[in-house]
């Protein structure tokens, strides 16, 4: 069930910053600083997506089957 | 004989490890060649508005990325169910991705048409068309999603041969990934 379980903690690291995301955009008042935050977190959001859900290191291993 | 017999398989596997990563690159080089598309929107609209933008509403953006978010996760729960040849447990994963992907572009569909500004208007120009390109994206993974589901329903796909499925499941996460960028770009930087 290991596999399972991994796209669920990562889905749900996801929403958490996602909803930190959205905390922090809301409340900050410092453009700038909002605009480096929210780059940031989409980015750690983005190499989560292509890590895990997309495996992108399989283009470089060799196939499993 | 025996040894020619083997040394063909042996060959044969070989093949079928190049197919398969031949296949997986070349899908690869298709989300590169659609990032340059998607990089070029995202650049249009900072050339056009900088940092600022339109009042949209914030927590239907909020609401609409989570739903994508989760609907990332039923799909990898397919992917993975198939390649355990949990067909079932497959099938829903597909299904509730094709439903949350439906409930995303009605979020997406409520946007534009509660929208308080113009499409005249600069970010109108942007908003529309960057919303409006990955929503084309979210519909045609629907429809791949459909046809996915249909044959894994017919018993289509096992635990040693499913590319496809996988190759659709990776497109959906794609378009997941293009909305973790457009997301703040449009809705949270002001």
């Amino acid at each position: 069930m290991r596999p399972f379980q991994s796209g669920a903690y990562v889905a749900i690291f996801l929403t958490v910053l996602t909803v930190a995301e959205y905390i922090f955009a809301v409340n900050l008042d410092n453009a700038h600083l909002r605009f480096a935050g929210l780059t940031v977190a989409a980015l750690a959001k983005a190499a989560f997506i292509a890590y895990y859900f997309m495996h992108i290191d399989r283009i470089w291993k060799p196939e499993a089957h | 004989m025996a040894l020619a017999t083997a040394v063909s398989g042996h060959a044969g596997g070989h093949a079928a490890h190049d197919r398969a990563k031949m296949l997986r690159v070349g899908l690869w080089l298709f989300f590169f060649s659609e990032s340059i598309l998607f990089g070029l929107l995202l650049s249009a609209r900072f050339y056009l508005e900088g940092i600022s933008r339109e009042h949209v509403d914030q927590f239907l953006g909020f609401i609409i990325t989570v739903i994508l978010l989760l609907s990332s996760m039923t799909a990898y729960t397919a992917e993975t169910a198939i390649e355990h040849d949990r067909r079932t447990l497959a099938n829903w994963g597909l299904f509730l991705t094709i439903l949350l992907g439906v409930i995303f572009a009605g979020g997406v569909a409520v946007e534009w048409s509660t929208a308080e500004f113009s499409r005249h208007q600069s970010f109108g120009t942007v908003f529309f068309t960057m919303t409006g390109v990955h929503a084309s994206h979210v519909l045609s993974g629907i429809l791949m999603l459909v046809l996915a589901l249909s044959q894994s329903m017919r018993g289509r796909y096992t635990g040693k041969s499913h590319w496809p499925l996988s190759a659709i499941v990776m497109y959906w996460h794609f378009v997941d990934l293009v909305w973790v960028f457009f997301y703040p770009a449009l809705y949270l930087v002001s």
